[in-house]
């Protein structure tokens, strides 16, 4: 049945994506929920909570403030605090509450900009979409914002910018890796610095992203923001994912290519895509099929790669294909297959599991 | 650097229910997402919130119908491996199913379809809904009925509105109640009684079943002891209710409504000569004579080695324990403790114990949990020395001091929850 989850657990929401991307922003979010999906996030999505804090807080809405819209009430609940946190920017976030009573986030923005004197972007999840659309929203939102045409880019420094770095794609909290395997990739002489933005990096950062001299997508969740950016910076973009991030699921996958021809990769589709560049490389008769249940990229999307809407698609897929060799987070496994060796490359915005990095 | 705030108990006990802080009233403030807040927000996440709560109804399985948001933390207690992930289904909603209300039908067909593919097969599913349905008025009586006609299961609803968390019937309130809700009236039993208020049961040690016992009581229930329908419809039976937990309160009432089975409420404290009183007013109601000297002498015993040890350490109490705060505090400084700082939030409710206490220690101070300038908070030279913690809460602000959550699902009580809560923290001293 379409939207009947037997085996498997919701995935990751909108909100909790544009949480991901705005969260080392050093801005003031504001969740407008009544308080279970700043729970979600804060208790299970974003794994970096309970390491390094950020001020993100529900607005803690009551069926009166829905019934009555009490807009004017949740600015003065923020000018409350805004002056304790100095923030860069105030960021809305959408929630199934506000969607259902159709609250009018430009005016709000409008009314926080005037009461505040700090620039307020909005972000209009809510709730019913994934964790990818939540990032691109959220990163357009802040590109509006933050990064004008009008700004003229100094593209002295060789910057090369990292767009989409997120724990929900990668699986990690700590973005050293990340910086390692792309300044590595990268190195000198053509590009002297290499930014994650959002991850280990701040807002300073995100508002040099004018100045990148290319940006690498590393998540279909930030395909928006490198559009705007080629578009009004003519900054290049392409997709990268370095497969050495994978840590020892890296190894593991390569020691059982061998004669396989027929591969399922299920996963966020850059990182499905970069494995499978890699693996039609090494072995040229092995059919690789990506598929996916986020947003799926034209440039990356193949004829026969599919895109699963739910379980239900997922099941019914898997039940009329056989691979030699299926590449996905485990809790698919839930799902009945035929298909006889699976290898676990956990995906957060699915199980919640972070890449085990010391062992698998 | 701004300070997260607080009162000192002796300011905040001079309050009135009209001149309540608003640093004190969650309506007031954005919600900070400390670890207490997060047990409180995340139904399902930690402890029981609706989801798990509703689940705890015999032979149920749960079908949560919401955007994917509201579902998407059960993944930390949904595994295939555990119960609740093998009961639990998702039926998730997009734009288009919200706006027009078609979801509404298939809510029904999803019914049918689980009833045939659970195994075992479910005698009782529980509909739960969200925020989303509070906001559109969805008639749950209504559902329930449709559902119940087509599947031949019972089908109740577990309505898991936040928004009306501060309302008359909070979410958790109400979930109570519909877990009563499939009793039928029987005969009553002289020798049975109900306690309600928890999702699981007392610790088994608990003096409370063996009281009951020698007073003739020879039948005590617990939700979280029924493990089938059968099983469960023998709470009918009882002669009275045991209200362990005021959030049972509701349902205690409903019980007495629909089955006439009268309910006396007993508070969980922690304070010695609290639970002896508390004891003896549950003897008279009931016309016995508790003989509490073996648990009372035991517990006074352990309570004076605990003194000896600990006199004059500093505790910082915190939600997120199976404990109030307030209470708590006042038997640590009734044991010859300090406590210099509680994370909870003060209500109005709270003034007897909050008046209690600044008579023992009147700069004892209070922060409130959930309000945003907690978000400062660290331990430096204008926090006071903590010697331990107990709670969650207590123990995220202070991660370098030892402590215990004191917060297990087997339910403490009585002399034997202050035996186990001063056992707990015995090995502290020990390390």
């Amino acid at each position: 049945m379409r939207g009947l989850f037997q085996h498997l657990t919701p995935l990751a929401p909108d909100q909790s994506g544009a949480i991901a991307c705005l969260y080392e922003l050093e801005g003031l979010v504001v969740i407008c929920d009544a308080g279970g999906c700043t729970g979600n996030i804060c208790g299970f999505d974003e794994p970096r909570w309970l390491r390094h804090k950020s001020a993100i807080f529900s607005a803690g809405l009551r069926d009166m403030d829905a019934i009555l819209g009490r807009d004017a009430q949740l600015i003065a609940k923020i000018a409350q605090i805004a002056a304790d946190f100095k923030p860069k920017f105030v960021a809305l976030i959408g929630t199934p509450v506000p969607a259902v009573i159709a609250t009018d986030f430009q005016g709000l923005t409008r009314l926080g900009e005037k009461k505040l004197g700090l620039p307020v972007l909005s972000v209009h999840t809510c709730g019913t979409k994934l964790y990818d659309t939540g990032m691109n929203q959220a990163y357009l939102a802040l590109a509006h914002k933050f990064l004008q045409k009008e700004q003229k880019p100094a593209k002295t420094n060789l910057e090369i910018h990292l767009l989409g770095a997120t724990p929900l794609d990668l699986g990690l909290i700590d973005p050293c890796p990340l910086i390692k395997a792309y300044a590595v990739k990268y190195a000198q002489p053509k590009y002297a610095q290499v930014y994650a933005q959002g991850f280990g990096s701040g807002f300073a950062t995100f508002c040099s992203l004018k100045d990148s001299q290319e940006n690498i997508v590393l998540s279909p969740g930030a395909l928006d923001l490198a559009i705007y950016c080629k578009t009004t910076f003519g900054t290049p973009y392409r997709f990268d994912y370095p497969l050495s991030l994978l840590g020892p699921y890296w190894p593991k996958i390569l020691e059982n290519l061998e004669n396989k021809r027929n591969i399922l990769i299920v996963h966020q589709q850059v990182l499905g895509a970069s494995l499978r560049n890699h693996i039609e490389k090494t072995y040229a008769n092995t059919q690789v099929i990506v598929g996916t249940f986020f947003n799926q990229c034209q440039e990356l999307t193949r004829p026969q790669d599919p895109h699963f809407t739910d379980e239900a698609s997922f099941a019914s897929y898997i039940q009329h294909q056989s691979f030699d060799l299926i590449i996905a987070d485990e809790i698919l496994k839930r799902v009945p297959t035929t298909s006889q060796l699976w290898l676990d490359l956990p995906h957060f915005a699915m199980s919640g599991r972070l890449l085990d990095l010391s062992t698998i | 650097m701004a300070q997260p705030f607080y009162l000192e108990v002796a300011a905040l006990s001079q309050c009135t229910a009209t001149t309540w802080p608003k640093e004190f009233q969650t309506k007031s403030h954005l919600i900070y997402s400390s670890p207490a807040t997060l047990s409180f927000n995340s139904p399902g996440a930690e402890g029981f919130g609706v989801k798990r709560a509703a689940l705890t109804m015999p032979e149920s399985i749960m079908l949560l119908f919401s955007p994917g948001c509201c579902g998407r933390n059960t993944s930390a207690i949904g595994g295939p491996d555990s119960d609740y992930g093998r009961r639990t289904y998702y039926l998730l909603l997009d734009d288009t199913d919200i706006v027009t209300g078609r979801y509404l039908q298939r809510i029904v067909e999803a019914c049918e379809e689980i009833v045939t593919i659970a195994t075992p097969k479910p005698q009782v599913i529980m509909l739960c809904s969200t925020c989303v349905d509070a906001l559109l008025g969805t008639d749950m009586q209504r559902l329930c009925r449709d559902a119940q006609a087509a599947t031949g299961c019972h089908v109740l609803a577990a309505t898991m509105y936040a928004l009306t968390r501060e309302g008359h019937l909070p979410p958790m309130v109400g979930v109570r109640q519909t877990l009563y809700s499939l009793l039928e009236p029987k005969p009553k039993h002289a020798d049975t009684a109900n306690i309600l208020g928890f999702f699981t049961h007392l610790d088994d040690t608990c003096e409370l079943y063996t009281l009951l016992h020698n007073s003739g009581i020879k039948h005590i229930y617990e939700l979280g002891r029924m493990h089938s329908q059968k099983a469960y419809q023998a709470m009918a039976q009882a002669n009275f209710n045991l209200v362990l937990h005021p959030e049972a309160r509701h349902a205690a009432n409903y019980l007495y409504d629909t089955l006439k089975i009268p309910a006396i409420e007993l508070t969980r404290t922690y304070q010695l000569t609290k639970i002896s009183q508390q004891y003896k007013l549950l003897g008279q109601i009931l016309q016995v004579d508790f003989n509490l000297t073996p648990y009372a002498h035991a517990a006074q015993e352990l309570a004076e080695q605990f003194s000896q040890d600990f006199r004059g350490a500093s505790f910082a109490v915190g939600e997120g324990c199976n404990a109030k705060p307030f209470d708590l505090a006042l038997a640590l400084l009734r044991l010859g403790c300090k406590v210099p700082e509680i994370f909870a939030i003060p209500q109005s409710q709270d003034l007897a114990q909050l008046k209690a206490l600044s008579q023992l220690s009147p700069t004892t101070r209070i922060y409130s949990n959930q309000h945003p300038s907690m978000f400062f908070y660290q331990e430096n030279q204008d926090t006071p020395p903590i010697d331990f913690c107990i709670g969650k809460a207590a123990r995220y602000y202070h991660p370098n001091s030892p402590g215990i959550d004191f917060s297990s699902e087997i339910q403490p009580f009585g002399f034997m929850g202050l035996m186990d809560l001063i056992k707990q923290l015995q090995t502290l001293n020990t390390k």
